[in-house]
Order: structure tokens, then C-alpha cells, then sequence
């Protein structure tokens, strides 16, 4: 076994600063003026080192030029000093010898040494004064002897000696005459000379006697205070782990009565909206008086009014900002009166009952879980891929469970209140998926994995053990995400096991279909299932559609709706172009732009909006774009807008995505240099009757109903058989 | 026989299916029947709460954040006659400065880090210390000479007979499959069942290999465990299942066995391989590493087969052994069926009443009659044999 070095002995790495694992600043700073002061008062040209640990005087004085022997009965600290010894220059080297011995047992001339020196070595004696008349020994008449010691009580196992100055003084005083006393630290530093010969009397001296006296004393005094100090440190630990443990408490009862607060200050807030027909700044500041809101939520609240037409839209924000509870959850806010986990698990039981009667009650008609990934139905008008799936389903009367991500700790929840569309949060999801894999009413059962994460590798292992079809959709390129700095929650190796796994694939575009297959999918199993739009969508943007079919061209506006992220939307591109191009109007609906955009005049943005708001605006666009970065992440999207730009008739110019370049009416840029080009190319562009004809046929068979038939027989479950109309 | 109303409070951090919480279960209708009313309070809920409240239990509880502090208020708050704190050894002798009634103290585990958190004052500290195997029992007594050999008393853990049987229910299209069950965790030394399985399917190309997990795991994990079934000639014939309903577990069990498959059992350490004899009970022959209490339930080529930990090639033999010779197999499986008589949920139920009845009442007899042929009652005591068949 090894022997641990002990802290004493790593006084060459404390010196160079590499043991900031054990010794502070402080420790590194009294070291390092120690040696010091015991480099500078060596004289002569032989040294000895008595207890030279790792050897860092002994290198130091050879490097200036004195022959130096250093000795210790310590292997790892000669071999640390051997070791350091190797890395100096030869002639250095040759000056410089370290033995691994005990200073009473090594075979040393006598009267060879001019300078002996003892650093921290006294306290570790069992006879100090055997020490003593070694060092007289070796030393040269005039010889030089010099001692550091801790001075007085210091914690180590090893140090048999605790020295004041009295007792340090009758040591050497027979042997030595001492020139200096300095205090470093709490280090004892003594500078003296060899004597003649050895007085064979011990000093008598009242004085000597007093001192010595003195010291005892305090040094009893030291022991029981440091004793103390102790007890006192371990019950402070006792006291912050108490404390700790009672602010966690408080912190507890604080959100628990906030939550009581926020939900009667919202109905509060609620009440006062209503009767206020044109409120201005007169009560604004009375609710801020009334309410106590912070001077931040007020500069909100007064950005808001000047920013907004409808200032009792923005009052109501203003009363719903100040009364929401906060909680701690970072990002998150709980609406108020949101149930605690506990509570939610309560509820989601026996959701779970009463959705299960509902699948059970049809067992002609397929049941389906969709593990998204992504955010709850409904949150923030986000409408992508799985939540049109789910909704198609539901509609459809196939019982779907839906679930969607959440935070770790968020608190975001959906109440079920009957129906066919159960929303369940992942991490409840992955407690109960055993109980609900097992749910077999005899109908056909499909899982479709939108999202491979972690969870979702053994996940889909429970659900197949169960009779269930697996479905793995790929509707993004998630290795691209995280190389962009999105989604950490990925591993190449988890989608590839998934695909492998999975009884087929859908992918949303020919890239990712490609990649699937080189990732290990069977080729015959998988299949390109693009996005789509909602009936809905189409059925409003049909009058915009004729209209264009019929001629009109938009009055010029080039248009833009979707995510606004720096990530990938271009945002430098369309800027430049639009400088260059001050002819042209260029709106963008959406959100998540970055922030300090300079726009110019020509560039309105005109924030996130409905379906209905984005149909009426787009229906005077004359172009719309989707000026996406060009990169691999690009390359593999099947964007959901551009269904929407064609139902409405737009002409699309679009960075490069293999998946759309044969879509109808779409003018692709290859990079970016040929963006204003395609643009130039799609506002002359008069598209034929046969362009509209083929764009109509093109989104009548996009719709999302189509692509959740599809999924379905995919995984051979035959609809019309199930009494439902997808 | 139900008398007064007793009451007992549980205590354990994991709410989770299996493992602890299956053997309390098997209890439950044991301690209903003798009258018994329990709490259970947990720190963290895994799923397994409703089971227990299906099973009997009156109240479940979590408490993630003050689990210890809230276990001794709730005991000492309430007129429990007893407390069973189950592997949570910090726990006892706070407890047993403020609660006033029987502490029991049981240990399940395994695992040394968690063996070595006890200390003899703890074991002492608590009325009845309770293992579940011999190994377990002469483990601690190793470890802290000190605590006396009859202060630990041995009582096997429960099977759910009803699950684990081998008449019931089985799933089509589980032949020819080598079966891991257990955590993702290193005393369960699931990287070499893997290494094993894996050499295994390449050489018997007509087999597949299915993990069976509970419990958590780790991103690291399962990434590992990913790169080991990497191989394409190897990934389409490996399986993972995690979280399987224990109710489920047993028609995997027996899947498997009809289908010709076994058991792989890897562990480093078994307290009393709970999972092993659930198997056998369905009839699927297992191969095992000679661990911990395995040796109790498993002799080499009698009711199973062992295998030294870390010999990979020598549970190759053993697996190689088992789907060569079918008489092998058979006899195997008959032996087992034979030794797990031994493991009666009706003896070892009794067994724990009369552990129970003598830490409650030590004056009274055992108001049961002790079944004959338990000379290796864990629990047998001059007042059970003195019990007064006279009341039946």
C-alpha cells in the first residue's frame, strides 16, 4: 500500500504554488518568505540540509552556487527532491546531492559543513537535542545553524515537540550562540553560530526561568482555546445545516401563501379590469399603489401602453403581470391555483382511469400515444408536427395520448375534461408508460416516437413487448439541432438504435429519409411522410388562392411568418437585401427575433399573430420567403409554412432544401448570393393555369389528415375499418 | 384471529415496483389477517404507491424533502405499535430516541457501500434487526462481532406466488431468448451479462438477448450499453424493456422458459436474488454467479447453475450446457420447483407474524399455530411451541 505523503512534506510543491489542494494563499505566501529567509543567511560553501523533504532549499542554494548534501528518511519526498534534482542543469546537478537517510545513521565527515540547516525538522524529533549535537558535529568551527519551527501549538500528528522560544533557546544554547530571531507565520525562525566547544553547564537565568514559565502557561492556554474553538466550529456546522433545513421550510409555506395571494389577486385583478372603460396613466399608477409592484414591472406595464392601440388589452396584461405568483421555477410560471406535483399525479391517475374507459369503450378504433418532445397543445399558438397529428386524431375520434415535455420542476399542466386527446407530461409519462403500454382493449395500438431521447430507447422495447406497432417519425435533423447549439438531450447512438428498432420510419423530407437508411433503417421500412397544413388553414386561405389564381399579384410586399431565431433565420440576408432593395416592403409575423436589430424602413415587424390575422396579411404579399441559413440543418427541413404560402397562392423563394425544390411555385436559392435574383425571378413570375392547377392538387393532398391516413396504414391500421373519418 | 387494531408505520426511500416493496406486499394480507393497520412513508414515488394501497396498505406518503424529519415526527405523533425502517440506517437512532414502541430494522441490501453506512450501535439501537438470507445475517455479524447473533433474525423475502407461478398466461414469439433481469447499476454487474450475452449470440445465431430493467439509469448508461449492441449483426436480436409492470413479469418468465430461454443472473451481490426465485418459480432455469445469498437457493446442476463472477467463459458453458442438453434443463427446473417449497408465502408469512408478535407482545404466545416442520422457522421460540392449538 502507499504511503500517504504527508502535508509537511510537499514543501516543494507549496513553494511552486502546485498544492492549492491542500495549503491556502496565505500558506503559499509564509512558505516561500521562509525559505527565503533561510537561503539568505547560508554561508560558506558546503551546506547540509537536515530533513530537506522535497529538497526545495537544498535546489535553490545549489543553483546559487553551494555544494549541498540534503538529507531525509522520507522515500516519496527524496524521490520528489531526486525527481526536481533531474530537471537542473548538470553543472547544478553536480553541486547537488540528495540522501535518503536518517541524519544519525548517515556516514558524514564531521567539521565539513559551513551552514547546516534544520526546516521544520526539530518538532518531528523525539530528541530534539540529539538534533542539535548532530548538527555541531557536522558543522565547521564558525559554523552556521539555522532553524525554522512552528512556534508554539500546531496540529499534526507527527510533531512530537511544541517549542516557545525559551525551550528552543535552552536546546541550543550549549551548542549555539544565537545571532537572530525572526517570526514568519507562525513559524519560529533562529539564526546562530556554532560555539567553540559545547558549554557543559545549562543556562541559569531568573529570567530565562520566567519566560519559560510564561510559556507553559500559554501554552495551556493555547490547548484549551483551540479545544473551544473546535466544539464552537462543529456546532456552527450543526447550526447552518439547521438553518438550511429551516429556510427550506419557509421557503415552502412562502409559495404555498403566494399561491393563495396570486390566485386571489388575479381574481382581484380581474374584478377591476372590467368596469375601467379608458383607464390612462391615473390608474395605472393607483393599481401600482393598490398592488405594490415592483418600479420594473411598472416600466413594463407603461412600455406596453405606449406600444399597444387597445390600452385595456394592455391593463389587463398589467393586472395579470402584477397578481401571477412567481415561483422559483426559472422560465416557468405556474397559472394560479396549478396544482403541485403530488397533487398532478393525484389528477393524472385518474385522467388515466377515465381516458382508459374511453379506449376501452371503442375497441374497434386504434389507439395511439405520440411522445413529442415538444410543448403542450396550446401553449402559445405553437402548432408544429405531433400537435396537428394529435389534433387530427382527436378530431378523428382516435383516443390519443399526447405527451409533452416539460422542465425538470415545471408545473405546467393540462386538465383532462373527457374526450379523445389525453395530455400527459413526460416526466409522469415515463413513471406510468409501463401501466399504459399494457392497456389492451384488443384494438390495433400505435406508439410514434417523435423525439429519441433517452427515454425513448427502452420505451419503445415496453411498448413492442406489448403488441404495439413502433413508429419512429423524424421530423427534424437533431444531430444538425445540437451542432447549432440546440438540444443537448441528444446522441447520434439513441436515434440510431431507435430507427433500427422501430417497425418503420417517416421521415419529413428525402434528406432525412436518406440519412435514416445510412443510420440503419430498413430501406423498405422507411418513408417519406412530409408535413402539412390543417382543412382549416386551407379552407380560409382558399379565397386568397382564386384571388391570385385570378390574376392579382400582391402589392409588392415580400412576406414572411414563422420562428424568428437567429439560429436559422437569416436575418443578415433579408436585412441587406431589403437596404438594397428600398422599393420593396418586406413584412415578418412571428417571434424569437434577436435582440438590437437595426431595420430599415422598408422592414416592419409586425409580431406573432393567428391564423386569421396571418391569412388576412399575407393575402396582399406578392412573395413569400423562407430565407433560412444555408446549412445541413436547413438542408433536412420540411418547413410547415411552406404548405401555408402555397394554400394561399404566394409564390415561396427559399434557401435550399431538397425537399421542396419541386414543390409548386417555389424559386430556390442555392446560397446567398442568389437570393435577391430568385427574388427578382418570383415577383416577375406570372404562374400558368397549369402552376395553379398543380399547386391546387399539391396542398388539397398535404392536408394533415392526409398525413396521419398515411402513418396509419403505414402502420397497417386500416381506418376505415375503425369507424373514424381521418 | 384479528383482535385489537394494531399499527405499524413503514419507512423506505425508493416507492417503486419490486424489490422492497413486492415482499411488503406479499405481507400485507398476512398482517391484515392478524390485524394489523400499516402507513408506509417514502422519499421518493416511483410509481409503486397505488400497488401498495391496492395491497392493503392503508396510507402512502412521500416526502421528498424532510423524509427522516417527517418519519420521526409522524411516529411519534401517532400511537403506532411499531415501526419497520428498511434499509435507511440514519434513520434509526433518531428514531429510536423519540419513538416509544418497537423499532424494527430491516436490511435488504446488497450492496457494501450501503452495508457499511450501518455500525453496530446502529444494529443495537433497533429491537429486531431483520435480513432476509443467511448471508445477509453472517454478513453484519462479520462486520460487528459485537451485536449478538440473535439481535438478527432471518427471514426470507416473499414471492408473489399468484404472478410467479408456472401455470399462467405467456406471450407468442419469445423462443430461443437469453433473459437479463435487473438495474442498470454496477452491483448488478450488467456490463459483463452483456459481454456474456452478446459472445453468446454470436456463436448461437438463432437466440436473442432481452434486457429487462427498473429502477433509473444514467445517460452514461445507456449510452455503454448502446456501444456494446452497436453491431449490426448483433442490435436487431437485442432487446431493451424497461419499467415492465411487475404483474407482467411473470408471463415474461414463462415466455421465456416455454420458449427454451433462461435466466442470466451477473450480480456482484445478493442479499436474496429476489428476481432468481421469482424465475424459477415459473419454471425458467437460471445461471448465475455464486453470490451473496444465491448459493441458498441455487446448488450447481441441481436447481441451477453457477458460475464464478468475472468467468465469462465458464457461464458461456453453462449457458452452451443448458441449450444442448434438454435433460439438463428439465431436471434443473424440477429441482427448483422442489427446493422453493422451502420459500412458501404461506410459511415465511407466519414466520414474519411470529418475529412480529414476539417484538410486540414477548409475554404472550404466538396466537397461531406454528405450522409442523418449520424446524428452520426463523422466528421459532419457546412460546411458539408452547402455542395453544386448544384455541383452534
Amino acid at each position: 500500500m502507499t504511503k500517504r505523503v504527508e502535508k509537511s512534506d510537499r514543501i516543494s510543491e507549496l513553494y511552486k504554488g502546485l498544492a492549492n489542494d491542500s495549503f491556502s494563499k496565505e500558506a503559499l505566501a509564509v512558505a516561500q518568505e521562509r525559505i527565503h529567509w533561510i537561503c539568505q543567511r547560508v554561508e560558506g560553501k558546503k551546506v547540509i540540509d537536515i530533513g530537506c523533504s522535497q529538497g526545495i532549499a537544498s535546489i535553490l542554494l545549489a543553483r546559487e552556487g553551494f555544494e549541498v548534501v540534503g538529507v531525509d528518511p522520507n522515500t516519496e519526498a527524496i524521490e520528489y527532491a531526486n525527481s526536481d534534482r533531474a530537471k537542473e542543469p548538470p553543472e547544478v546537478q553536480q553541486r547537488l546531492a540528495f540522501i535518503r537517510a536518517d541524519i544519525y545513521d548517515v556516514d558524514l565527515p564531521d567539521r565539513e559543513f559551513h551552514t547546516a540547516i534544520m526546516g521544520e525538522f526539530l518538532e518531528h524529533q523525539v530528541r530534539p537535542d540529539k538534533a542539535i549535537t548532530r548538527a555541531y558535529e557536522l558543522l565547521v568551527d564558525d559554523g552556521k545553524l539555522i532553524i525554522t519551527t512552528p512556534f508554539g501549538l500546531f496540529k499534526d500528528p507527527d510533531h512530537k515537540q511544541t517549542f516557545y522560544v525559551a525551550s528552543l533557546y535552552k536546546l541550543i544554547h550549549p551548542h549555539f550562540v544565537i545571532s537572530e530571531v525572526e517570526i514568519i507565520g507562525r513559524y519560529l525562525c533562529i539564526l546562530c553560530k556554532r560555539r567553540e566547544a559545547v558549554l557543559e553547564k545549562q543556562i541559569d537565568s531568573i529570567e530565562l526561568a520566567l519566560v519559560e514559565r510564561a510559556e507553559q502557561e500559554f501554552q495551556q492556554r493555547e490547548v484549551a482555546l483551540t479545544k473551544e474553538a473546535e466544539k464552537f466550529k462543529a456546532e456552527l456546522g450543526t447550526t447552518k445545516r439547521e438553518r438550511t433545513r429551516l429556510r427550506a421550510e419557509l421557503a415552502k409555506e412562502k409559495r404555498a401563501l403566494q399561491e393563495v395571494i396570486g390566485s386571489f389577486s388575479f381574481q382581484l385583478g380581474q374584478a377591476l379590469v372590467r368596469p375601467v372603460r379608458k383607464p390612462g396613466r391615473f390608474v395605472l399608477l393607483f393599481l401600482y399603489r393598490v398592488l405594490w409592484m415592483s418600479p420594473d414591472g411598472l416600466k413594463w406595464v407603461i412600455l406596453k401602453v405606449t406600444n399597444k392601440s387597445k390600452i385595456l388589452t394592455s391593463l389587463k396584461s398589467f393586472t395579470e403581470t402584477v397578481t401571477l405568483a412567481p415561483v422559483e421555477q426559472k422560465g416557468l410560471h405556474a397559472l394560479p391555483g396549478e396544482p403541485d406535483l403530488s397533487e398532478q399525479a393525484t389528477l393524472l391517475s385518474s385522467f388515466l382511469e377515465r381516458f382508459k374507459e374511453v379506449v376501452f369503450s371503442r375497441p374497434a378504433c386504434p389507439f395511439i400515444v405520440i411522445s413529442s418532445g415538444t410543448r403542450r397543445i396550446g401553449e402559445a399558438n405553437r402548432a408544429n408536427r405531433t400537435m396537428m397529428f394529435a389534433q387530427e386524431l382527436s378530431a378523428a375520434k382516435i383516443p390519443v395520448i399526447y405527451v409533452y415535455y416539460r422542465f425538470k420542476g415545471g408545473r405546467e399542466f393540462v386538465a383532462y375534461e373527457g374526450g379523445y386527446l389525453l395530455q400527459m407530461p413526460n416526466d409522469f409519462f415515463h413513471r406510468w408508460a409501463g401501466s399504459i403500454a399494457a392497456w389492451d382493449s384488443g384494438a390495433a395500438r400505435l406508439f410514434i416516437c417523435s423525439i429519441p431521447d433517452v427515454q425513448a430507447v427502452p420505451e419503445i422495447g415496453l411498448f413492442r413487448y406489448h403488441g404495439w406497432k413502433i413508429a419512429y417519425e423524424v421530423r427534424d435533423d437533431w444531430e444538425e439541432f445540437i451542432k447549432a447549439g440546440v438540444g443537448n438531450w441528444y446522441n447520434i447512438e439513441y436515434e440510431r438504435f431507435i430507427c433500427r428498432q422501430a417497425d418503420f420510419v417517416t421521415t419529413v423530407s428525402t434528406t432525412l429519409r436518406d440519412k435514416m437508411i445510412s443510420m440503419g433503417s430498413n430501406p423498405d421500412r422507411t418513408f417519406l411522410v412530409p408535413n402539412g397544413l390543417t382543412r382549416n388553414f386551407l379552407e380560409k386561405a382558399k379565397s386568397s388562392f382564386e384571388r391570385r389564381r385570378s390574376g392579382y399579384g400582391g402589392n409588392g410586399t415580400i412576406g414572411y411568418f414563422g420562428h424568428l431565431t437567429a439560429n436559422w433565420f437569416n436575418w443578415k440576408l433579408v436585412l441587406k437585401t431589403a437596404s438594397r432593395r428600398p422599393d420593396l416592403r418586406f413584412e415578418i409575423i412571428g417571434f424569437g427575433e434577436p435582440k438590437g436589430l437595426k431595420l430599415p424602413r422598408n422592414v416592419v415587424m409586425l409580431g406573432a399573430k393567428n391564423h386569421e390575422q396571418i391569412i388576412d396579411i399575407a393575402s396582399n404579399w406578392s412573395v413569400a420567403i423562407i430565407p433560412f441559413k444555408n446549412t445541413k440543418l436547413a438542408e433536412g427541413v420540411d418547413p410547415i409554412k411552406i404548405y401555408e404560402y402555397l394554400a394561399l397562392g404566394l409564390r415561396c423563394v427559399a434557401c435550399r432544401m431538397s425537399q421542396i425544390r419541386d414543390y409548386p411555385l417555389v424559386f430556390i436559392y442555392h446560397n446567398d448570393s442568389k437570393f435577391k435574383e430568385a427574388l427578382d425571378g418570383a415577383l416577375k413570375y406570372a404562374p400558368s393555369e397549369e402552376d395553379w392547377a398543380r399547386a391546387q392538387v399539391f396542398v388539397a393532398a398535404s392536408t394533415w389528415g392526409q398525413r396521419v391516413k398515411m402513418t396509419l396504414s403505414l402502420a397497417g391500421i386500416n381506418v376505415s375499418r375503425a369507424e373514424v373519418d381521418v | 384471529m384479528t383482535g385489537q387494531e394494531k399499527r405499524m408505520l413503514m419507512a423506505y426511500y425508493y416507492c417503486t415496483q419490486g424489490g422492497v416493496n413486492s415482499v411488503v406486499k406479499q405481507r400485507m394480507a398476512a398482517l391484515c389477517a392478524a390485524g394489523w393497520e400499516v402507513d408506509f412513508l417514502f422519499k421518493h414515488d416511483t410509481g409503486a404507491k397505488q400497488d401498495l394501497l391496492d395491497a392493503g396498505v392503508r396510507h402512502v406518503e412521500i416526502s421528498e424533502k424532510f423524509f427522516i424529519e417527517d418519519t420521526i415526527d409522524i411516529a411519534s405523533s401517532e400511537p403506532y405499535d411499531c415501526a419497520v425502517i428498511f434499509d435507511v440506517p440514519e434513520l434509526i437512532q433518531p428514531m429510536k430516541r423519540s419513538f416509544r414502541a418497537s423499532l424494527i430494522y430491516e436490511i435488504h441490501t446488497s450492496i457494501l457501500r450501503n452495508l457499511n453506512k450501518n455500525s453496530a450501535d446502529v444494529l443495537l439501537a433497533s429491537d429486531m434487526v431483520l435480513v432476509p438470507s443467511k448471508w445477509s445475517k453472517d454478513w453484519l455479524l462479520n462486520k460487528f462481532p459485537e451485536v449478538p447473533s440473535d439481535r438478527i433474525t432471518v427471514v426470507p423475502n416473499i414471492v408473489d406466488e399468484a404472478i410467479f407461478c408456472p401455470d399462467g398466461p405467456r406471450k407468442e414469439g419469445m423462443e430461443n431468448t437469453l433473459l437479463w433481469v435487473g438495474k442498470l447499476a454496477e452491483s448488478k454487474n450488467w456490463e459483463e451479462a452483456v459481454q456474456i450475452s452478446l459472445t453468446f449470440l454470436r456463436k448461437h445465431r438463432e437466440w436473442r438477448f432481452l434486457i429487462v430493467t427498473g429502477g433509473g439509469y444514467t445517460e452514461k448508461v445507456v449510452k455503454d450499453l448502446l456501444r456494446y449492441i452497436s453491431d449490426e449483426d448483433i442490435s436487431g436480436r437485442v432487446s431493451w424493456i424497461h419499467n415492465l409492470q411487475l404483474a407482467e413479469m411473470g408471463v415474461l418468465y414463462r415466455s421465456v422458459a416455454s420458449g427454451g430461454g433462461m435466466l442470466l443472473s451477473s450480480s456482484l451481490a445478493e442479499s436474496f436474488c429476489l428476481i432468481i426465485h421469482e424465475a424459477m418459480r415459473c419454471g425458467l432455469p437460471v445461471v448465475s454467479t455464486n453470490v451473496g445469498a444465491v448459493p441458498d437457493i441455487i446448488v450447481d446442476n441441481s436447481t441451477g447453475l453457477l458460475y464464478n463472477t468475472g468467468n465469462v467463459q465458464e457461464a458461456l458453458r453453462k449457458l452452451d450446457s443448458l441449450v444442448n442438453d434438454r435433460s439438463l434443463r428439465h431436471r434443473l427446473v424440477s429441482n427448483a420447483f422442489d427446493e422453493l417449497q422451502k420459500f412458501s408465502k404461506e410459511r415465511l408469512c407466519s414466520e414474519y407474524l411470529a418475529c412480529l408478535h414476539r417484538i410486540i407482545s414477548p409475554a404472550q404466545p404466538t396466537p397461531w399455530i406454528d405450522k409442523p416442520g418449520t424446524s428452520n422457522s426463523a422466528c421459532s421460540a419457546p412460546t411458539a411451541t408452547s402455542l395453544d392449538i386448544s384455541r383452534q
